[in-house]
């Protein structure tokens, strides 16, 4: 393993990843649903604080993640061993297929919902559209690493 | 190992047909809007030569290219070396498609909540299926794209 990029030692077994990996993501789709569905007229002050609440938690729980796999997703080419490396591509190439397949459903949605006159989400609701996807697409690659990355034994 | 002949084209050559292909798609959409509206029949025989340049572009880079089979290839039908471009070419294609959907989720928004300045939205059946056509063919055709654009040229004897 390469010793120039030097991280805090977290380890965290397989199991313990993945199930933080389905409450990040949980905690996102839970928390967008919730505020999606609450009209903005009625917006209740708690639904606030848990909405900051979860945002936090998903941070938490990305960079933990990320130190508990070296930060495999962001470190520089050349501090990467070839094992390394591998899981590091690997997970871009699921990464990139899995927002490829779910960007386009959700344009296709988006494009019949405008004909239709479907629900689409408000101009008020489009900050917390983008955060969505934006934690969605820049933790994915953390997140399969996180899933897939065996047990190590150091 | 698979053979992909990525050596029949210089990387000059393939930045030339990526480029070609991608403006291509928006000279096509934007020469069959304007047919659309004036009426033109030399606009749309523009877009119709455009097209075909275009699908030149993409026809010669990713299948007598080979960076279709390349990019989209099982692992065991890749060499070492072979993975690892597929593999790099993948991670930068996810940073750009990842950045490009971010920026125009941002134009959305802008677009849409600033009356002032009429910025352009798609809102057509036509211009909906022409952005959704530029968006998949974008998601399917990139990391193939990005992998051209970044091998090295061919060594010759």
């Amino acid at each position: 393993m390469s010793n120039k990029y030097e991280l805090p030692q977290l380890h965290i077994a397989q199991n313990r990843r993945r199930a933080m990996v389905v409450l990040q993501h949980s905690l996102g789709f839970a928390v967008v649903a919730m505020f999606l569905a609450t009209p903005p007229e009625r917006f209740p002050l708690w639904i606030l604080v848990v909405f900051i609440a979860a945002m936090l938690g998903q941070m938490v729980l990305h960079t933990t993640m990320a130190i508990a796999i070296r930060n495999l997703a962001q470190r520089p080419v050349d501090q990467l061993d070839e094992l390394e490396r591998t899981w590091r591509d690997q997970a871009f190439v699921m990464a990139f297929r899995m927002v490829g397949w779910a960007l386009t459903v959700s344009w296709l949605y988006g494009a019949v919902a405008v004909l239709m006159g479907w629900w689409l989400p408000q101009a008020e609701q489009f900050w917390l559209v983008l955060w969505a996807i934006g934690m969605m697409v820049y933790g994915l690659p953390t997140s399969i690493i996180g899933w897939r990355m065996p047990d190590l034994s150091e | 190992m698979m053979n992909t002949q990525p050596k029949l084209l210089s990387r000059e050559q393939r930045r030339r047909l990526v480029l070609g292909a991608y403006m291509g798609y928006v000279g096509v959409v934007i020469l069959w809007s304007i047919s659309t509206a004036l009426s033109s029949g030399w606009f749309f025989a523009a877009a119709l030569a455009v097209g075909a340049l275009m699908v030149y572009c993409y026809t010669r880079l990713l299948f007598k290219g080979g960076f279709w089979l390349l990019a989209n290839a099982p692992d065991a039908q890749l060499d070492e070396r072979q993975r690892y471009a597929r593999d790099n070419a993948y991670r930068l294609a996810y940073a750009y498609a990842s950045s490009a959907v971010m920026l125009a989720l941002l134009y959305w928004y802008f677009a849409s909540d600033i009356q002032k300045v009429k910025l352009w939205l798609p809102s057509t059946e036509n211009e909906l299926l022409a952005t959704f056509w530029g968006f998949w063919l974008l998601l399917t055709t990139l990391p193939s794209a990005v992998l051209a654009w970044i091998e090295p040229d061919p060594i010759t004897d």
